[in-house]
């Protein structure tokens, strides 16, 4: 229906963290989410191409549709809605301006060299 | 006023129409060249809006030339008001004429035409503009617009369209929002998931009247008459005050949940409580609800009570009574039923088909084949069943016994043989209580049923749906008995849910039992 939606990119949104934890922490309960499903961490890093820390708690996840019905019956996970363009013109999921923390462009059709490339930019902007 | 101006005429004019008299308004215009005094954008916006509340397409045609003649056919507030007024009073073909000559645009210009769309029920047209806003605009869209498109993904059926809008919402900040959420719990239901439907609507911080009238009736469609009952109870604990359509809603529960007796305790109370007087829809909710039962007798007593202002209200009260009696074997109400249908010319292909069918099922072929013939004679013709099943962004359409355009055909055939099989092995009879119209061997009649419509969906469906997703199949017609029990035994079977939504309700079809326990 809009641009961008490939039934592979789907929207996680999780419930409201603890309000203690810092933005690095939230990730990585982002990260251990997806990892129940797809079976390790360094997998999950992989396939999470957006997070939002901020005004929403949610993050991108490029996975097939089957898994997403599986990500939907973990207990931290509210909804796991398709994915569209927030920024059409760019092709970008997700977008600077409102306060979502980073963006990954993500190619139509994933391979290893662009995955390469979202892993050394999730690396530089935020989790290390 | 010894001078008034531009502005102070303006101002008159729009409190005229805050104060609902926007005729008022439409007037002051006309007077305004007679006084020298000169319309400026707000003017004509105000007055283009006056003519939007009256719904008055002539005026808002005579202001439009005099936007032409002052020169002002590019202002964005002026079109906006235009799309506005155009698309309220139905010529959607002039509101996308005025949209399509503006020079630039904005959130508001686009969520006009977008609402216009959506309340014309153009809804694929709705849809399709958001999709060119969201590419060609760089502003965000607004709750405004993701509620109308909402609603648009409601009236469709569409769920993963709106699952598709849910994500937007969420990612522009929107999700608490109470206009969004209402639209998205209002749609969530309407697509047949009620359990995110309520998931919404319990995150709403301030649910008003609407929201929880909506639920109601939601819950209600869903077999969910408890729910409906305990969300009744929680708004007037809230001092929520109760209308004529909240009422209605849980009148509707009781009646597609069996709660009689509750049913009959809020119809004699809801004036002398909320003040809400019954009226003829309330009475058909109960003359239905008797019906439903078995009743058969107090509902005929008490559809013979009610006043009738017009023969089209009457539709639906006989209609209900006529559905009751069928299902109970009443001859003679259903025949009373049918022949005011008839008289009355409402629901007329629908009284014809009854009437044969009850003589089907009480084995008068001959007067079931002389109604067939007045039937045709009289130009009447059944609705043809058909199913339809959303998956991804495309929609696939199944009619009755037609396996040649069914997708995946032979796959589809062979899966439901082999279900039948199944469901063989386990005591079901096929063709048993499906309603058949021709007078054919048993063997025949279970052909003809085992190929309605929901079961080649549902043959498709299971498929082409990974396990582990509901398959959601809508219908357009009352699902039929046998089509009933065999989706029972299958979803045991094969361990899968499914809801399907007939033109009544939703069923949720889950391990060997259907949420509306038989009472449909």
């Amino acid at each position: 229906m809009l641009e961008g939606c490939d039934f592979e990119h789907w929207l996680v949104v999780v419930e409201p963290p603890d309000p203690q934890l810092t933005r690095d922490d939230i990730i990585d309960v982002y990260i251990k989410t997806l990892a129940r499903i797809i079976g390790s961490e360094e997998e999950a890093r992989m396939k999470i191409y957006s997070v939002s820390t901020r005004h929403y708690f949610a993050f991108g996840a490029l996975v097939s549709e089957e898994l997403s019905y599986k990500l939907k019956e973990l207990p931290n996970v509210r909804w796991v809605l398709p994915d569209s363009y927030m920024d059409v013109k760019n092709k970008t999921y997700a977008v600077h301006k409102y306060g979502i923390n980073f963006s990954n462009p993500v190619p139509t059709k994933p391979n290893q060299k662009s995955l390469n490339k979202g892993i050394v930019a999730l690396e530089m902007k935020s989790l290390v | 006023m010894l001078e008034p101006n531009t502005i102070s005429w303006t101002s008159l004019m729009g409190g005229y129409t805050a104060a609902k008299q926007p005729s008022m308004a439409v007037w002051l215009f006309a007077k305004m060249p007679k006084n020298t005094v000169f319309p400026n954008a707000f003017t004509l916006s105000t007055v283009v809006n006056a003519c939007s509340v009256l719904a008055d397409v002539k005026a808002g045609k005579l202001v439009h030339a005099f936007v032409e003649l002052y020169g002002y056919h590019t202002n964005l507030i002026v079109c906006a008001s235009l799309v506005d007024m155009y698309g309220k009073s139905n010529d959607l073909g002039s509101a996308r004429r005025v949209f399509d000559l503006m020079v630039e645009r904005n959130v508001v210009s686009w969520t006009s035409m977008i609402v216009g769309y959506a309340q014309n029920a153009q809804g694929y047209e709705a849809l399709e503009l958001f999709k060119e806003f969201s590419r060609l605009e760089d502003d965000p869209p607004n709750q405004y617009m993701l509620s109308c498109v909402v609603n648009a993904c409601a009236s469709l059926g569409r769920l993963v369209y709106g699952k598709v809008t849910h994500a937007s919402v969420v990612k522009r900040g929107h999700e608490s929002n109470e206009v969004v959420a209402t639209a998205l719990a209002d749609m969530y239901a309407k697509c047949g998931c009620f359990e995110s439907s309520l998931k919404v609507f319990k995150r709403m911080l301030n649910s008003c009247l609407i929201s929880y009238t909506s639920m109601i009736m939601s819950a209600a469609k869903h077999g969910l008459g408890e729910v409906s009952l305990e969300l009744f109870e929680e708004m007037i604990l809230k001092g929520i005050t109760p209308t004529d359509v909240t009422y209605l809603g849980i009148l509707y529960a009781c009646s597609h949940s069996g709660l009689v007796d509750r049913g009959l305790v809020l119809l004699n109370s809801m004036q002398a409580e909320h003040g809400v007087v019954p009226d003829v829809k309330h009475y058909t909710c109960v003359v239905d609800m008797l019906g439903r039962r078995g009743r058969l007798d107090e509902a005929y007593r008490l559809a013979k009570t009610i006043e009738l202002r017009h023969d089209s209200e009457g539709a639906l009260l006989w209609g209900a009574l006529l559905s009751a009696s069928k299902l109970h074997g009443r001859l003679d109400i259903a025949a009373e039923a049918s022949k005011w249908l008839i008289e009355a010319k409402q629901q007329v292909d629908t009284a014809y088909v009854s009437m044969s069918n009850i003589h089907v099922l009480t084995g008068n072929w001959d007067d079931s084949q002389s109604i067939r013939s007045e039937m045709k004679r009289v130009g009447v013709r059944k609705e043809p069943g058909c199913s339809w099943v959303e998956i991804k962004d495309s929609v696939y359409v199944f009619y009755a016994r037609d396996v040649s355009s069914c997708p995946r055909g032979t796959e589809v055939l062979k899966l439901l043989k082999d279900l039948e099989n199944r469901m063989k092995e386990q005591g079901y009879v096929g063709g048993s209580k499906g309603l058949v119209f021709v007078d054919v061997e048993d063997e025949s009649k279970e052909e003809i049923v085992n190929l309605h419509s929901e079961r080649l969906a549902l043959g498709f469906s299971l498929i082409s749906i990974p396990k582990g997703e509901t398959i959601r199949i809508m219908k357009n017609l009352r699902m039929c008995g046998d089509c009933h029990e065999a989706f029972k035994l299958i979803s045991s079977i094969v361990e899968r849910d499914f809801v399907v939504r007939d033109v009544n309700r939703f069923h949720h079809f889950k391990n060997g039992s259907c949420s509306c326990k038989d009472y449909w």
